[in-house]
């Protein structure tokens, strides 16, 4: 698999010789405790710090700046909701009629559509999340950066919101997202997954692979999703052999 | 102290009612739950009957009420546009008129409680990480010595050390200083984990208000559960087996282990 953008021995702040790689139209998580230089990386992928001969882009695929979307707090520039996910079409100098198709189409995407004539002030933090989210996506760049965007979403919210990254994925997206808790982890499909801790990555694969580490994720602070926390201690215990997402399952396979 | 609301009305609430007691650490859990924080922290313009230790609140002493209390917001808001830690502190103490005789002592004092170190003060807020910018926001909420403190979900981002931290603060304050906590989240594991007491909303009204354990137990109620309350319910439904409440993974596991063994 080529890599789409990729980080060699960087030196900054916590990172020393640090190195990263990210694939094509992956979904990378970046997770870790508390300033273990989540974050920072992402804001480095992102090109926002002045270390960029240490960055290489794949330039077949980012040829400007504009293929790159990165979105850390929801910050925005207009008070209605429409406003604010035309703009950066407007910017870019497309069309009305094209702007309209896109709007329509990001919005049915994000299950917007009933927030497009509304002000940001009514909304709430998952409506915010996602009208932001499409202003960032609506003019189809290659490499997405998410800060923590689950931060204050609730479970039910965080599993849709992730097939909401899935469908954007298969729109040609490469989506890498930092996240200060394992919860939203497991709501992914094929997602690679990076810990670090103290700018260093100690961890990575798949999901499962990631999670199963359940002393290392413990002993650097990062909580088990309850249903692995689960498998992996009842494994101990030689009562299951398998990490089981499904609660059913798991009383099922116990109380045969 | 206890608060009491009864027949409360504001622009997000009709005739809401509900108590949170003394010396307990009280949840507010489902939509809108950061909304009733601000109505009891007495931002909203609110009409109703509403107590603070047996005293009713008029608009004559509506100023004694609104000082004994902190609202520590999810996001840090910087409110003077100063960058500065050192100076951030020194005009927040401005700010909220406190009668302060050594500032340089109370500030570190204030760092020391939440556990941040002195070296922070020379430090721009700007470059703070997530996590730092939260015990910022607490060391600055307990500057001011107040009595209610009200947390709008103070763990996101939070990894399990910090929390744990920081629950040992909330824990003492509450238990050696009688301070009267609350705290919004629509994270049902944190409030089964953390709280004593839980006011569940649902379409803006008090749809239960009760001991925690209790409440999220009853499945009366069509809510979210905690992860190990949903699981402990599923085993008795399907297999007709009462395993204790527990609150950690660990205990459940012995349950399990003795019950199928």
């Amino acid at each position: 698999m080529s890599s789409l953008v990729s980080v060699d021995n960087l030196m900054l702040g916590p990172f020393t010789k640090f190195s990263i790689e990210i694939p094509l139209n992956s979904l990378v998580f970046v997770t870790g405790s508390n300033n273990s230089g989540k974050s920072l990386l992402l804001k480095v992928l992102a090109g926002l710090v002045n270390f960029k001969n240490k960055i290489t882009y794949d330039k077949e695929i980012i040829k400007s700046d504009n293929d790159i979307s990165y979105m850390a707090s929801l910050n925005f520039n207009y008070a209605t909701v429409l406003k604010n996910i035309r703009y950066p079409l407007e910017r870019l100098g497309y069309e009305d009629d094209k702007i309209n198709v896109l709007v329509r189409d990001i919005a049915k995407d994000l299950k917007i559509t009933n927030l497009l004539n509304k002000n940001i002030s009514d909304l709430n933090e998952y409506e915010k999340l996602r009208v932001f989210l499409a202003s960032k996506v609506i003019y189809n760049p290659k490499l997405l950066l998410l800060d923590d965007p689950c931060l204050f979403l609730s479970p039910l919210e965080k599993e849709e919101f992730m097939g909401f990254l899935e469908q954007l994925r298969t729109r040609g997206i490469t989506i890498v997202i930092s996240s200060s808790s394992l919860d939203e982890v497991i709501y992914t499909i094929n997602s690679i997954i990076y810990v670090l801790d103290k700018g260093k990555i100690v961890s990575k694969g798949d999901m499962l692979e990631v999670l199963s580490d359940d002393s290392l994720l413990n002993k650097i602070g990062l909580e088990l999703p309850f249903m692995v926390d689960l498998s992996v201690k009842l494994e101990y215990y030689n009562l299951t052999d398998k990490i089981n997402m499904s609660p059913l399952g798991m009383v099922e396979s116990l109380w045969k | 102290m206890e608060i009491k609301f009864s027949h409360v009305n504001s622009k997000y609430f009709s005739d809401i009612s509900f108590v949170i007691p003394k010396g307990e650490i009280t949840g507010i859990y489902g939509d809108d739950g950061d909304k009733l924080l601000r109505l009891i922290s007495l931002d909203d313009d609110s009409k109703g009957i509403i107590y603070f230790n047996k005293i009713r609140k008029l608009r004559r002493n509506y100023y004694l009420f609104r000082n004994d209390m902190e609202l520590v917001e999810k996001r840090f808001i910087n409110m003077f546009g100063i960058d500065n830690i050192y100076e951030y502190f020194r005009e927040y103490i401005r700010y909220k008129k406190l009668e302060v005789e050594d500032v340089d002592k109370k500030i570190k004092d204030s760092l020391r409680i939440v556990g941040l170190k002195v070296d922070i003060l020379d430090r721009r807020i700007s470059t703070l990480t997530g996590s730092e910018v939260k015990l910022l926001q607490f060391a600055l909420a307990f500057l001011t010595n107040p009595k209610v403190i009200l947390l709008d979900e103070p763990f996101r981002g939070l990894d399990l050390n910090v929390r744990k931290k920081l629950i040992r603060i909330i824990t003492r304050l509450k238990d050696k200083f009688a301070k009267t906590i609350v705290i919004y989240s629509n994270n049902p594991n944190y409030l089964y984990q953390y709280t004593d007491y839980l006011i569940v909303l649902k379409d803006n009204k008090v749809l239960v208000e009760g001991n925690c354990s209790d409440v999220f137990f009853d499945s009366k109620y069509n809510i979210k559960r905690p992860d190990i309350v949903s699981f402990i319910l599923l085993v008795k439904e399907k297999k007709n087996v009462k395993l204790p409440r527990r609150k950690s993974v660990m205990d459940l596991i012995k349950d399990i282990y003795w019950n199928v063994k």
